[in-house]
């Protein structure tokens, strides 16, 4: 069974055109990152399967329910990290984890998930005071209440800092081995990368891709770069390397050489140097900066 | 169904806010006051007629105060409810639970209503106290019918300004609605009847009679509101208790709209319509 089903689904407000037939799947168990810059449509696509917004056209199905005729019933085993959301400024972090529970049915203690989420000092405090980071922490609580199948974190790292995203990675990791989907967005995709089974990449309200990390590299080709440090660089060398096949730049700093090529490339790469007579005394591959893969499918044309 | 969960959070919630404390302090002090003013400065007419106030006509005179001030409490704790949820983005907390918009909307109400409750019974608490102390014949059944009344009467415009928070998605179109509402059924609503009374007479007043047609139909418009449904509902119970004459009196051969129980249900249809097209609403719109 997919955990969320999404079928040509379309949304506007107004004259925006939000969602424009936005198919995806993602399947029991797995950690997904949803993508896309700002304003591309991942709150609104979040906000369907969620019910705060109803789609116009299409199908959007959760945990194998209909995302509008059975919202409760999803919501009853999802736990959702909303964007842009507030929280009861008199209440203390207590009372709002007791709150989700209530409303989840749950038969949870407070305590431990305020514990899991670092905020077990600040059980008592009014959340009134509470900083940008420890709101997204006691949100998160509240949304492991009742150990949901699912998780849909929308940003979640907004606001955190370092230390608080990387526990934030650790919470999401320990409940996807536990066998719970999770869902989560980012304009960021450093940040779903270390996490994330599969991503999916969102632009003006179309999904561009869905693949693993490797996968969206191999697509986007081109991606990894070879840098080989030799003795001295033969005289040739740039010339000779950049005729080969499959090779599609390189550049040469002092004794070390870039050589941009595909990775079954690589080794004839280094081939050609050896004959030329230099003596590789290292190498190793980078791969393209992420930045670059998400800016190659959100703003080039593909 | 969660609507308990949610209204238990909206009662803890609203429950420490400042405002109602101040709310609490005035309706303590006016219900006080208006005991006070009732029973020595300008006691009813019929009081100087038997030279007795009595908890029936201390009532009575309350009741013209009590008929402004209460909606005025109910709608500045309830205004805010959905629409300011709206507004900060909490709500998105509240819809991330498993909670229906049924659930949230009757959640609001009920929670909102306790809080109103709040507020009125320590005010009626005081005002009882100074009652007690003032008036010649004191009696403790009336004066707590007269606070249940009340309570039902704060319980409509906490609808009312629920319904109008649920129906739009600005605390400042909410609180216009709301007010707007009250100033409409406190004011405006008299004038009105009057209004329809006179175009159904072919646009004069010359002929209207007590208990033809037009006359009851002036009557009928006239306790559809709100607030002189409170007033008759209210009088009614007391007369109940106190075994007044006039209790038998109203009662008769006069159409039932003119009986005084209908005030209830008046004050019943007050509470559920506002809720069910606020929700209505709300049910239909992207959060």
């Amino acid at each position: 069974m997919a955990a969320i089903e999404l079928d040509g689904v379309e949304k506007s407000f107004g004259d925006v055109r939000a969602l424009r037939g936005v198919d995806l799947e993602v399947e029991d168990g797995e950690i997904f990152g949803f993508l896309g810059p700002n304003g591309a449509g991942k709150s609104t696509t979040i906000n369907v399967l969620l019910d705060f917004v109803r789609a116009d056209a299409g199908s959007v199905r959760v945990l194998g329910r209909d995302a509008r005729e059975d919202s409760v019933a999803v919501r009853e085993q999802t736990g959702v990290l909303p964007e842009g959301f507030d929280l009861y400024d008199r209440l203390t972090a207590r009372e709002h984890v007791a709150f989700a529970i209530d409303s989840k049915g749950a038969d949870d203690d407070p305590y431990p998930l305020l514990q899991r989420v670092g905020l077990q000092d600040a059980a008592e405090r009014k959340a009134g005071g509470f900083s940008t980071g420890m709101r997204q922490r006691l949100a998160l609580a509240m949304a492991l209440v009742g150990d949901p199948d699912l998780l849909i974190l929308d940003e979640p790292s907004s606001g955190l800092d370092p230390n608080g995203a990387r526990e934030l990675r650790e919470i999401v990791q320990q409940e996807a081995d536990d066998g719970t989907t999770v869902f989560f967005s980012s304009h960021i995709l450093g940040q779903v990368e270390a996490v994330c089974d599969r991503v999916g990449i969102i632009r003006e309200g179309e999904l561009v891709a869905v693949d693993t990390i490797e996968g969206l590299r191999e697509n986007v080709g081109g991606g990894s770069t070879l840098v080989v440090e030799v003795d001295s660089v033969p005289d040739d060398a740039e010339h000779k390397l950049k005729s080969l096949d499959g090779v599609s730049e390189v550049a040469v700093d002092g004794t070390t050489l870039r050589i941009t090529c595909e990775d079954d490339m690589k080794m004839e790469a280094i081939q050609e140097l050896e004959s030329q007579g230099a003596d590789v005394s290292d190498f190793s591959t980078e791969e393209a900066p992420l930045e670059d893969l998400f800016a190659a499918y959100t703003e080039d044309e593909k | 169904m969660s609507w308990q969960a949610v209204a238990e959070k909206d009662f803890r919630d609203a429950l420490r806010s400042r405002l109602l404390i101040v709310l609490t302090v005035l309706f303590a002090l006016f219900s006080a006051g208006a005991a006070y003013v009732v029973t020595e400065i300008d006691p009813p007419q019929q009081a100087a007629f038997t030279g007795e106030v009595t908890t029936f006509l201390l009532i009575v005179g309350l009741l013209q105060a009590t008929a402004v001030f209460i909606p005025i409490v109910a709608i500045a704790v309830a205004y805010r409810s959905l629409a300011g949820e709206r507004e900060s983005g909490s709500l998105k907390l509240l819809m991330s639970l498993p909670n229906g918009r049924l659930d949230v909307v009757l959640g609001k109400f009920v929670g909102r209503s306790g809080v109103v409750a709040v507020a009125l019974f320590v005010g009626f608490a005081v005002g009882l106290v100074v009652t007690a102390s003032l008036a010649d014949a004191f009696s403790a059944p009336e004066y707590i019918a007269f606070v249940g009344v009340s309570m039902l009467f704060a319980f409509v415009f906490v609808a009312i300004a629920v319904g109008v928070s649920a129906f739009t998605a600005s605390t400042s179109r909410a609180a216009y609605g709301s007010f707007g509402l009250f100033v409409v059924f406190q004011f405006l609503w008299g004038v009105l009847a009057q209004g329809i009374a006179y175009a159904a007479n072919g646009f004069s007043f010359e002929g209207i009679e007590q208990g033809d047609t037009i006359f009851n139909l002036f009557q009928l418009i006239q306790i559809l509101s709100p607030t002189t449904a409170y007033q008759q509902g209210a009088r009614w119970v007391i007369r109940l208790i106190a075994e007044e004459q006039e209790a038998q009196q109203a009662a008769a051969d006069a159409p039932f709209f003119i009986q005084d129980w209908f005030g209830f249900i008046v004050l019943a249809v007050w509470i559920v319509v506002p809720l069910a097209v606020g929700y209505a609403r709300f049910e239909a719109s992207d959060l």
